[in-house]
């Protein structure tokens, strides 16, 4: 399945909504269908946000498989410059101190099984995000 | 334009200002988060309940609302807790650190019953 979004913030919320379909369909439960639309909505706003820099003439393409073992969701933008995701698992420091640089970076490594980050100078970033069906096949730590 | 846009309604009950979170709880929402806080703080709130619809879309940028309040609440020495978040945003709350200090609750009923306690108590 692929799925071609202007950059404009609110149509991360389509794309989570058709995620979520194929990835109720493909059997996942409940709780880490939750858990995907968490992550697909943070990588599709941040590939918006800092990938494309909100211009709504730039594109964000996501594209999901499934096997056997997993969901695959590949969300791609036309940046040139790719985030740095932070280590799993996830240290969320205290929070006297406001600031909400890498929250969204966070909950994508905290809650998905895996992530990586490939970046073309040609055609821009892409951040691979994986859920095993099986959570026992991979490692979900938060 | 495609986001639910958040309504806020703000009643008082039983000592506690009671702060209605309706919609998505995006960037787009920090205005009337800020504004709803400040309101009734103004008004002398000691109590205050954020009182989530489940099923609501909750971001990253919403969370960083809410901790800027929390910080907030804390210098005021006020008391803040939320009701209605789905199990999946209570686990996120619990994960951010937002949990230590902001009570998290099933229900408004529950969360004011747990302020009266502490009313009487303190």
């Amino acid at each position: 399945m692929q799925l071609i979004i202007p950059s404009v913030l609110g149509y991360e919320v389509v794309v989570r909504d058709a995620v979520a379909s194929l990835a109720q369909r493909y059997g996942l439960p409940p709780d880490r269908i939750e858990d995907v639309k968490t992550v697909l909505c943070e990588a599709c706003t941040n590939a918006i946000e800092h990938g494309n820099g909100s211009d709504p003439h730039r594109r964000v393409r996501v594209s999901c498989t499934v096997s056997e073992q997993s969901l695959v969701v590949e969300v791609y933008d036309e940046g040139r410059l790719p985030p740095t995701l932070p280590e799993k698992p996830v240290k969320w420091l205290p929070i006297q101190f406001p600031s909400h640089h890498g929250i969204g970076l966070k909950l994508i490594v905290a809650l998905s099984d895996e992530v990586s980050i490939a970046n073309d100078p040609a055609f821009g970033t892409c951040i691979r995000l994986v859920f095993y069906r099986d959570p026992r096949s991979g490692i979900h730590t938060s | 334009m495609l986001e639910d846009e958040l309504t806020v309604n703000i009643r008082y009950r039983d000592g506690v200002a009671v702060i209605d979170l309706i919609g998505d709880v995006t960037t787009f929402a920090e205005e009337k988060i800020n504004n709803a806080y400040r309101q009734v703080t103004d008004k002398g709130a000691r109590y205050i309940l954020f009182n989530f619809r489940q099923n609501d879309y909750i971001n990253s940028a919403g969370i960083a609302i809410l901790i800027g309040i929390v910080t907030e609440v804390n210098q005021n020495g006020q008391r803040l807790a939320v009701s209605g978040l789905s199990p999946h945003f209570q686990k996120i709350f619990r994960m951010v650190g937002l949990a230590q200090y902001a009570e998290i609750y099933q229900t408004e009923d529950e969360a004011i019953s747990a302020f009266k306690r502490l009313n009487t108590i303190n």
